[in-house]
């Protein structure tokens, strides 16, 4: 998918587990899981908010767009 | 049976769905049954129980030198019921074979989709009901019931075109309509099309139900 999900760096720079933002969000661990590894379909601004809101960050810090070989010709 | 492990599904469709595995298991076995026991019994003139009778007055004086001459002189021909269908007393084995697999194919195929109930059943009871194989099963319950229409239809009217001269007697052809009216089930062949139809919303109702899942 040509969307990306960065989570994993912004957890790391700020040293915090899945765990521990998984319940200050509210979503379970499976789902944050899911968007961690880029399995997500979609995701609600409510949880790209509180994402946002815990990790100090802007939606772009997480997500990225990088188009497929075949969209760049 | 571990397919019929029925958990937090309505009290009715539960009941409803063990009734119908049973009378369908019990309908197989019952038919397997009486269908060799009249394979035995078919050419005996003896020990028949009649159910109905038919009188055909216009029949040939020949016809009524056989052992079914009434005191009148006209011919009465002793009609039974063997599974449903009318049938004469000395009924020719080829005859009661097709009748009895026609019958024994329907019920084989009415317990089929009994079964497939049952797993779609548990399956809801688990919280998946719009799981793919539930729309594979729903689309095998409309095959199953299309198909036994179908089925019937054919083996029917076989039977009737391969085993004419033993069932019209000279005086007393039975009319086409009478076949026809026998032999088809519309309400079967469209309640299997419209199982077909929601087999395939089941199946969309997996794709929603995935895209929502996968929703974070």
């Amino acid at each position: 998918m040509p969307i990306i999900v960065n989570l994993d760096i912004e957890l790391a720079r700020r040293k915090m587990k899945l765990t521990d933002l998984a319940e200050r969000v509210g979503i379970t661990i499976s789902n944050l899981s899911i968007l961690k590894q880029g399995k997500a379909r979609a995701i609600r601004f409510s949880t790209l908010e509180a994402i946002c809101r815990e990790l100090n960050c802007q939606p772009g810090d997480i997500l990225a767009y990088q188009p497929l070989s075949d969209d760049l010709t | 049976m571990k397919f019929l492990q029925l958990q937090h599904v309505t009290g009715f469709a539960k009941v409803a769905v063990y009734l119908a595995c049973g009378i369908g298991l019990l309908g197989i076995i019952y038919t397997t049954g009486s269908f060799i026991y009249v394979m035995f019994r078919a050419d005996d003139l003896s020990n028949i129980s009649v159910t109905e009778t038919l009188e055909l007055p216009s029949l040939t004086r020949e016809q009524a030198a056989g052992p079914w001459a009434t005191e009148s002189g006209a011919v009465r021909f002793r009609l039974c019921k063997i599974y449903g269908e009318f049938s004469y007393l000395n009924m020719p084995r080829g005859l009661v074979f097709a009748a009895g697999l026609r019958v024994l194919g329907l019920w084989a195929l009415f317990f089929l989709g009994t079964v497939q109930l049952a797993r779609i059943l548990r399956d809801v009871g688990r919280g998946k009901a719009f799981a793919l194989e539930n729309a594979r099963r729903l689309r095998v319950i409309g095959y199953a019931m299309a198909g036994g229409a179908i089925f019937k239809a054919l083996m029917f009217l076989g039977s009737v075109i391969v085993f004419r001269g033993d069932i019209e007697v000279a005086g007393g052809v039975i009319p086409w309509v009478s076949y026809v009216q026998s032999a088809s089930s519309p309400g079967l062949l469209l309640g299997g099309v419209i199982v077909i139809v929601i087999s395939e919303v089941f199946r969309l109702g997996n794709q929603l139900q995935e895209e929502q899942e996968l929703t974070v």
